[in-house]
This record gives C-alpha cells, sequence and structure tokens, in this order.
C-alpha cells in the first residue's frame, strides 16, 4: 500500500468542526512542527534573494541605529550607567526591540500574504505568523554575533544574571508571537494596523529605554510608561546582559502586561481562525 | 464492519455576504465585528447555506464523485473536508492524510522553482526532506517537467503548472486524494495520464473524492458519486444514477439514437422520438448530406386537450439552435387531434441544410402560450458526413454559419 509504506501516520484522525478547541491548535501545532522552519526558511529566502547586500541588511539597521544614538547622546554622560559603555547600552536593548518589532510588523501580513496557500492547502495557519517570529528571531541572532564583538572590543564581561537570559529571550519571543499572531488575525479583517504598525514602532523607539536609562523617565509618567511591553525586555536584556539596574515595579508591569496580551492574542487567533477563508 | 474513513455528520456552511459598505461605516461595524463574533445581521448584511445537513460515510479505498451544478456547494464540501474551511455546523470525522488539490498548482510559490515547491508541499504533509526525496524522481517524470524542475514556477505555462499540481498531489504519500476539477486544464493526453492514475490510486487502496462536470470521467473513475442540489445531498448511490438525476435537473440529456419514454403531464405525453430514413423507413442516425430524414414524434393524449404544439429543435453539440420548426408554423390550422389516442406526427428535414458534422435533434411539445412540456428531455443524435466524392471547400463557412441552404454563386464580367 502507498499510504501505509510512508511516514505519514495513517491513524491520523482529524475532526471537523465550527469552532476547534485551543488543544487542537495546539496539537496541529506540533503536528506540523517542521513546516514552521520549512516555512521561515522559505520566508527568509523571499526575502534576501533578490538583494544585493542579502543578510547583511539585518545588521544595518541597528548598527546604524546605535551608532546614530551614539553620535546623538554619548556627550550626555547621565543618560546611561556610569560604567556601561554607551554603545553596547543602546545596542543590548536595541536588541529585544528590534526582535519584538520586527517580529510582530512581519506576522501582521503573513495570513493576507499567504492567502493562496492555507485557502488551498489545509495546514495549520497560525505557522504563518509564527514564521514571522521565527525569521526575525534569525535576525536576532545575526546582531547578537554583533554584540559578542562589542563586548570584545570593550573588554566587558558580561553579568552573572546571564544565566536567566534564555528565559528572557523565551519571554520575547513568547511576547513577539503572541502579539504578532493577534495581530496578522486582525489584519484579515481590516487592514488598519498595517497603516498604524510602522508608526507605532517609530514611536517606540523613543518611548523604550534604549537611548536612554528607564530611571530618567519621571516618576509620574512611569506607570504610564510601563504598560509598553517593549519596556520590561529590554530593561530585562540589560539587566541580564550587563549586569544594569532593572526598576522592577516597571519590569514587572510591563512584562505582566505583555503576557497578557500575548496570552489574549493566542486565544483571539483560535476564534478567528475560523473565518480567514471565508473573508479572504 | 470496519468504520468509514470519512465520516460527515450534519456539515453546513454558511456564508455572509457583506455588501461593500459605504465610506463611514467601516468603524463601526469594524468595532461590532471585532468585539462581538455572533452578532444579529446587519441589514446590510445577507446570509446564505452555501451547503447544509449534509450526512455521509466513505470507506477506506472507495472512489466517490461529487456532482453538482455550479453553485451547489461542491467546493465549499471539498474544502471544508480538506480542511481550509470550517464549517459553521455539524462534524466531519476523517482518518489519515489528505492530499488536495483544490486549484491548479495547490500552494506553490512562484518565485520558488519547481523543486522547492516539490519539497515545500511535502513539507505541508508533514514530511521531511528525505521522505519527499523518495518520490520526487516519479513526480517529475509523470509531469513530464525534467528540464524545467529548476526553474521558478512562474515561468511555467498554465499547462506545465497544473501538471506539476496534480503530479505532485498523486505522488505523496497520502491516504486520501481530493481532486476539484483539476484536471478541466490540461490537453487530452496529460488528463487520460491524469485518470490512470487515479484509477491505479484507487486500485492501491486510497481512497478519492472528486468533483468534476466531466461526467464521463467521473463515471469511468468513481462507482458511487454525491448528488448535491442547492447545497443539500440528494442521493448518494450509483454513480450511473446520480448522473441521470443530475442531468435531469441540469437540463442536460444525453442523445440517445432513439427515444421512448413518457413525459409531459395528466393530459398528454411524448412517447417516441425518432429518426427515420425516407427511402427504407428504418430507423437510422447517420446520413449523407443531401438525404432527407423523417422524424417521427409519437404521443398519447390521455384526456381531450386544446392548443397541443409539437415541434423539433436541430441543435449543434454546444446547444445552440440551429433550425427550428413547429407543427403549424405556416398552415393556417394545423390538424387539430384532441380526443384521446396515440398519434404519430412525422416531419421532413432535408439534410442538405446541413454541414457536414454533429448534431442533435430535440423534441418540443407543450400547450400553445401555457407551458412547455417537453424541452431538453428527449434529445437524439444525428450525424451528417460528407456524400463520397464530395470535394469540402466550406471548412470556413462552416464555422461561421449554422446552415447550408442551397447557394448558388454566379460569376460574370461586365
Amino acid at each position: 500500500m502507498i499510504s501505509s509504506s510512508s511516514g505519514v501516520a495513517q491513524k491520523d484522525i482529524r475532526i471537523i468542526k465550527s469552532q476547534p478547541s485551543f488543544r487542537n491548535l495546539l496539537t496541529e501545532l506540533w503536528r506540523s512542527k517542521r513546516l514552521v522552519f520549512a516555512h521561515a526558511v522559505r520566508e527568509i529566502k523571499i526575502r534576501y534573494t533578490p538583494s544585493v547586500l542579502g543578510i547583511a541588511w539585518v545588521l544595518i539597521q541597528p548598527v546604524l541605529v546605535t551608532v546614530a544614538f551614539a553620535f546623538l547622546f554619548s556627550r550626555f554622560s547621565n543618560l546611561a550607567s556610569r560604567d556601561i559603555p554607551y554603545p553596547l547600552f543602546t545596542f543590548v536593548a536595541l536588541l529585544p526591540w528590534q526582535l519584538m518589532t520586527s517580529g510582530i510588523s512581519r506576522s501582521t501580513t503573513t495570513i493576507v500574504d499567504n492567502k493562496h496557500l492555507f485557502t488551498k492547502v489545509h495546514f495549520p495557519v497560525i505557522i504563518l505568523p509564527l514564521a514571522g517570529t521565527i525569521v526575525s528571531l534569525l535576525d536576532f541572532f545575526v546582531c547578537t554575533m554583533f554584540v559578542c564583538i562589542l563586548f570584545i572590543y570593550y573588554s566587558f564581561t558580561p553579568s552573572a544574571n546571564i544565566v536567566i537570559f534564555p528565559l528572557m529571550l523565551f519571554l520575547t519571543l513568547y511576547i513577539t508571537a503572541g502579539i504578532g499572531v493577534m495581530f496578522s488575525a486582525f489584519t484579515v479583517k481590516t487592514r488598519d494596523i498595517g497603516h498604524a504598525l510602522p508608526f507605532g514602532i517609530q514611536l517606540s523607539l523613543f518611548l523604550t529605554p534604549i537611548a536612554y536609562d528607564a530611571h530618567l523617565v519621571p516618576e509620574k509618567w512611569q506607570m504610564i510608561y510601563s504598560l509598553n511591553p517593549l519596556v520590561s525586555v529590554c530593561l530585562g536584556f540589560r539587566w541580564t546582559l550587563l549586569g544594569a539596574d532593572i526598576p522592577l515595579d516597571m519590569f514587572l508591569i510591563s512584562i505582566t502586561v505583555g503576557f497578557i496580551a500575548a496570552t489574549t492574542g493566542f486565544i483571539y487567533f483560535n476564534k478567528a481562525r475560523t473565518h480567514f477563508s471565508d473573508v479572504l | 464492519m470496519q468504520e468509514p474513513v470519512i465520516n460527515v455528520k450534519g456539515l453546513g456552511k454558511e456564508f455572509n455576504l457583506k455588501q461593500a459598505a459605504g465610506f463611514g461605516t467601516g468603524i463601526r461595524n469594524a468595532v461590532q465585528n471585532l468585539f462581538r463574533s455572533h452578532q444579529p445581521p446587519l441589514p446590510h448584511q445577507r446570509k446564505f447555506w452555501a451547503v447544509r445537513n449534509l450526512t455521509f460515510e466513505i470507506e477506506q479505498g472507495e472512489s466517490v464523485g461529487i456532482i453538482g451544478m455550479n453553485g451547489s456547494g461542491k467546493s465549499t464540501l471539498l474544502k471544508m473536508l480538506s480542511g481550509v474551511m470550517y464549517p459553521t455546523e455539524g462534524e466531519a470525522k476523517l482518518k489519515g492524510s489528505i492530499g488536495s488539490l483544490l486549484e491548479v498548482g495547490t500552494g506553490f510559490h512562484h518565485e520558488f522553482t519547481g523543486r522547492e515547491n516539490i519539497y515545500f508541499a511535502g513539507a505541508l504533509l508533514g514530511l521531511h526532506k528525505s521522505e519527499t526525496k523518495k518520490y520526487f524522481d516519479d513526480i517529475v517524470a509523470f509531469a513530464e517537467l525534467e528540464k524545467f524542475i529548476d526553474i521558478p514556477v512562474k515561468h511555467y505555462s498554465t499547462g506545465m503548472f497544473m501538471r506539476l499540481g496534480f503530479s505532485t498531489s498523486a505522488h505523496l504519500p497520502t491516504s486520501m486524494l481530493f481532486v476539484d476539477e483539476a484536471l478541466a486544464v490540461g490537453d487530452t493526453a496529460f488528463q487520460r495520464k491524469c485518470v490512470n492514475r487515479m484509477k491505479y490510486l484507487a486500485r492501491q487502496g486510497r481512497t478519492q473524492l472528486f468533483v468534476s462536470h466531466d461526467m464521463n470521467t467521473i463515471q469511468s473513475l468513481c462507482p458511487r458519486s454525491l448528488l448535491l442540489i442547492n447545497g443539500t445531498l440528494y442521493e448518494s448511490q450509483v454513480t450511473a444514477d446520480c448522473i441521470a438525476e443530475y442531468e435531469k435537473i441540469a437540463g442536460i440529456t444525453k442523445p440517445v439514437t432513439q427515444w421512448t419514454g413518457h413525459i409531459g403531464n395528466e393530459n398528454v405525453e411524448l412517447t417516441r422520438f425518432n429518426i427515420l430514413s425516407r427511402e427504407t423507413a428504418n430507423p437510422q442516425n447517420e446520413f449523407q448530406r443531401g438525404d432527407t430524414a423523417v422524424i417521427h414524434l409519437s404521443y398519447q393524449i390521455i384526456h381531450p386537450i386544446t392548443d397541443l404544439v409539437i415541434g423539433i429543435e436541430v441543435c449543434d453539440q454546444i446547444g445552440n439552435v440551429l433550425l427550428r420548426s413547429r407543427a403549424g408554423d405556416f398552415e393556417p390550422n394545423p390538424p387539430e387531434m384532441k380526443e384521446p389516442g396515440i398519434y404519430t406526427a412525422a416531419v421532413t428535414i432535408d439534410l442538405g441544410l446541413l454541414y457536414p458534422g454533429e448534431y442533435n435533434i430535440k423534441a418540443d411539445m407543450g400547450i400553445h402560450n401555457i407551458v412547455r412540456l417537453v424541452e431538453n428531455q428527449a434529445v437524439l443524435e444525428l450525424k451528417v458526413k460528407t456524400p463520397q466524392g464530395e470535394q469540402v471547400n466550406h471548412v470556413h463557412s462552416m464555422l461561421q454559419s449554422a446552415a447550408y441552404p442551397p447557394w448558388t454563386w454566379q460569376f460574370s464580367r461586365e
């Protein structure tokens, strides 16, 4: 028999009904884990093959932002902690900022962009926005290498908090994926997110402690300032990699907001996904 | 007994036909849509059920055709079973992996080469690259694309694209194969190849669902069929019966050499319809151009009636009416036969009027200005051949002229 000799499990049982459970989303996702990466690789190829500089583009943007910030702000010595070199201080915060913003903005259009795919073949649609996050994660690793170079250049010893770094990275990915997934589902219904997002990201560059330290935010604004989930990941990265002070209340508020938003995103996606092929 | 591999219970799909929203209504609707997934329909929204109350089972290894007119819900059903669309109500249980070919080139990305797309199709089924590799050569050979497999599929012709799509779906190891109209493209030779491949897979025990408007293919592939009419399952049984029922409803009738039956109403019925040769008075369907045929329509009057209309239509193969005649068109008073009894109307037709080719003759019966009783149900085939020795110079006119009246051309020089 053709079917039994293959690697495809014959005993797969698929139940098709109007509102699949959240567990169903997870089992489907687990079953097609390979596809997530296959799709991410495909996205990377589509993105970098037609450009001359290829994967170098990943580095160009954060490096230029760091250089610009260093050039503009390094004279204000009170912006950053005294014992951390300013470019390192900035670049380490830019890492999660870029991971999150590019991950979210990349995820946002994935469903609309791949309508030719999921309206024709069955697979868990959530892998499309997730692949967006994964592509950004690969960009992130490229940038991490640059951080290593900075560490060596400034002969800076990473803090011992680095053991918590994997957890911090995981949280960042979770929030990125959750919000990305939510936005991708919104975009099926309305394209407004696509218009608002670039502007929001630009704004967030200044509303996140990247060029400056979070202590500099006036006390009465700190509460509202912390509602931005990007704040927590930037603080967290600085704390784990550079051993910088972490304003715990701001960090906690921000990470909670991010966590709730991401979880809501996954749940919303599970509800909304049944309408994707009807609407598109 | 073995459990069915596809078990569908009360499956239904409702669509929301939104009218284009006017400027300014966008924000209000968007807010409503985001927060209320089950709100009462807004006045500008119309809903309709594409399919509803579908319940059927399909056993392991069955090949089942899905027949129905456009808009009857065939594709919606297949999309739901493939998992790309979710039902509004009901449930379906499927065992095994599914390969679906819902449209030409399912899931192919235009920027990628044929090779990359094949591997990606494998990944969609959860196959590792090394597993897909085992089928790769067969896929390429079947699609006859050895030379083109490493160029982006955007440079493929429609036919190449389709061949790759079919070949990929039909070779990757799935336990079910769903095919929706995918064979409509492609040349006849490849279509035959596809049908053979599907027959082979059926023998191998693969469960197949096949949507098509091509009744011949359905008949040769699927012992059993589902007939969908306006979104409900009309019958699920032997394919031949489904096709007959479908053709009755769709108003398509296969031409026959001679027709007998009973159609009409409680007062009058057409009972027999055939073509005879004028010379021999025997039933005949093949004539030479220039022959004269006699068409007989027999009908039974059960209760006295008035204003009965009898006629014929000569149509080409696509259904265009070329010639049409009704008894009484020219005589002021056709013989009125109102009393119960069996009657035969005979009409002669000069086949010199037709170009050589194949035609259909339809019986036409009705009550004047009230109802048409027989319209498409009785159709005869008629072949007109070129007489031996006649020179054929009329190919061009044939394509643009319905009939062939005895033209005479004369040329003179002034």
